[in-house]
């Protein structure tokens, strides 16, 4: 199992662009699909997202990232079919005469365009944020955090949470394993489920505990304490980081202005 | 590797170890969206984000255990997707299950507080701590439940019908073995 979310050694544009515009270019996407409700304008966001990430040529990447998505975005499209009536009614979940006359559960046009929205909404979130983190160095994440004056402490703890999350994930996915290979069998039903739980947690914490520990010994033998050792060399600027974040900022203007008129 | 029995360094808990711990918990809770249990008669699957939770307070105390619950807060902010369920966003916190995301924090804090003041009158033994966490649960779902009956403007008992009573019987098990871990580790 390969670890997701971690960061990729290469020469694309993407990898040469400043950490600072990156993270300023994936804050206005954030900031911008949260405020906008027009599908058209998040759907041209991911677009935009996705090509800078063919000619990146990281689009494995993010494509991984697709069955979460689509079953995030399936199953949200339900939920607010169910939940919301708005606008023309396309049609009926459950055709009329089967179980009631007029049918149950209409497809409105306005829970349909919600549900798209919010799944639209989930997809630039994830996608822009997987490709600043992909792309950029954890030290130069680091830099660049520091750079608009976070607290060390706070950078730190964020960019290690950040490390840890895909290493937990192998880890509790090899401890199944393990325990499968050992020939544990929990038994069936929801007694079993239960039972498969605490051989699967005492070890993952444990381990992971231990581990950290080791981190944290390894910090203070490195002298973090004495904090010489983030050195604060310039992140220049070059012609894509004023281009990227050019685009983001039009888009941003261009949502505003539109929701003026 | 049982930290259990080794004395070496629990003495001087230093800032920076706690600081390791908490973003190790934050990763934790939000790798925990992921384990899910599922539960045959609830559409919901339950994760094990409320037992990391748990043991956060119970172990980095009310400041730590806090602040790596707000780390993982901000993760889930900046689109990463650790929120129950693979989502993320600002959306989510102020949505109708958002309530839940920041009972995390403060049950966190709740735990930790608790447990230091029983710690000035020794170890807190496997029950002391069930007794804590299950105070930290009801902060937890206090705060989903009032958060999921404003926004999405449902009575009382619909929001406890959806929100609470079909976890109840999970938490009581992260609870339990929540609270063994807490008693058996030592930071």
């Amino acid at each position: 199992m390969k670890e997701i979310m971690q960061y990729i050694n290469g020469d694309s544009f993407l990898h040469s662009m400043n950490p600072i515009s990156k993270i300023a270019a994936v804050a206005g996407v954030i900031i911008l699909s949260v405020f906008t409700t027009n599908s058209m304008v998040l759907a041209l966001m991911v677009l935009g997202i996705l090509l800078a990430s063919l000619k990146a040529g990281l689009q494995q990447e993010l494509l991984r990232q697709l069955k979460l998505l689509v079953f995030l975005s399936v199953s949200l499209i339900l939920l607010t079919v169910l939940t919301m009536k708005s606008g023309a009614t396309l049609g009926y979940l459950i055709p009329p005469g089967v179980f009631t006359a007029s049918g149950s559960f209409p497809v409105t046009t306005g829970a349909l365009d919600f549900g798209v929205v919010l799944s639209l909404r989930f997809f630039a979130m994830l996608f822009s944020f997987q490709l600043l983190v992909v792309t950029t160095r954890p030290s130069e994440l680091m830099k660049a955090l520091l750079a608009i004056h976070i607290p060390v402490d706070y950078v730190l703890m964020f960019v290690i949470a950040l490390r840890f999350i895909p290493s937990l994930q192998v880890e509790g996915q090899r401890i199944h394993e393990a325990q499968l290979a050992r020939g544990y069998n929990p038994g069936k039903g929801l007694g079993g489920k239960v039972r498969s739980v605490k051989p699967l947690l005492v070890p993952l914490v444990a381990n992971s505990l231990g581990r950290t520990q080791v981190l944290g010994l390894t910090m203070d033998m490195r002298g973090y304490r004495s904090r010489h050792s983030v050195e604060k060399d310039r992140l220049v600027w070059n012609k894509i980081d004023f281009a990227a974040v050019g685009c983001v900022a039009l888009t941003g203007i261009g949502v505003v202005l539109t929701g003026l008129i | 590797m049982h930290i259990k029995n080794d004395d070496s360094h629990s003495n001087h808990t230093s800032e920076l170890r706690m600081m390791v711990f908490a973003s190790l918990f934050a990763a934790l809770t939000a790798a925990g969206a992921y384990i899910q249990v599922p539960v045959p008669f609830s559409p919901v699957p339950v994760t094990l984000q409320v037992f990391f939770v748990l043991l956060a307070g119970s172990m980095l105390k009310s400041k730590w255990g806090g602040l790596s619950m707000i780390v993982y807060t901000l993760l889930g902010i900046a689109g990463l997707p650790v929120f129950a369920g693979g989502s993320s966003g600002m959306g989510v916190l102020l949505g109708p299950t958002g309530g839940y995301v920041i009972g995390f924090i403060l049950a966190a804090y709740i735990i930790g507080k608790l447990s230091e003041k029983v710690e000035n009158t020794g170890r807190p033994g496997f029950f002391i701590n069930a007794l804590n966490m299950s105070a930290g649960v009801l902060v937890i779902y206090a705060c989903g439940f009032t958060q999921l009956m404003f926004m999405a403007e449902v009575g009382p008992g619909t929001a406890l019908a959806f929100g609470v009573i079909p976890f109840l019987p999970g938490e009581i098990i992260k609870t339990a073995v929540a609270a063994y871990i807490a008693s058996t580790h030592e930071l």
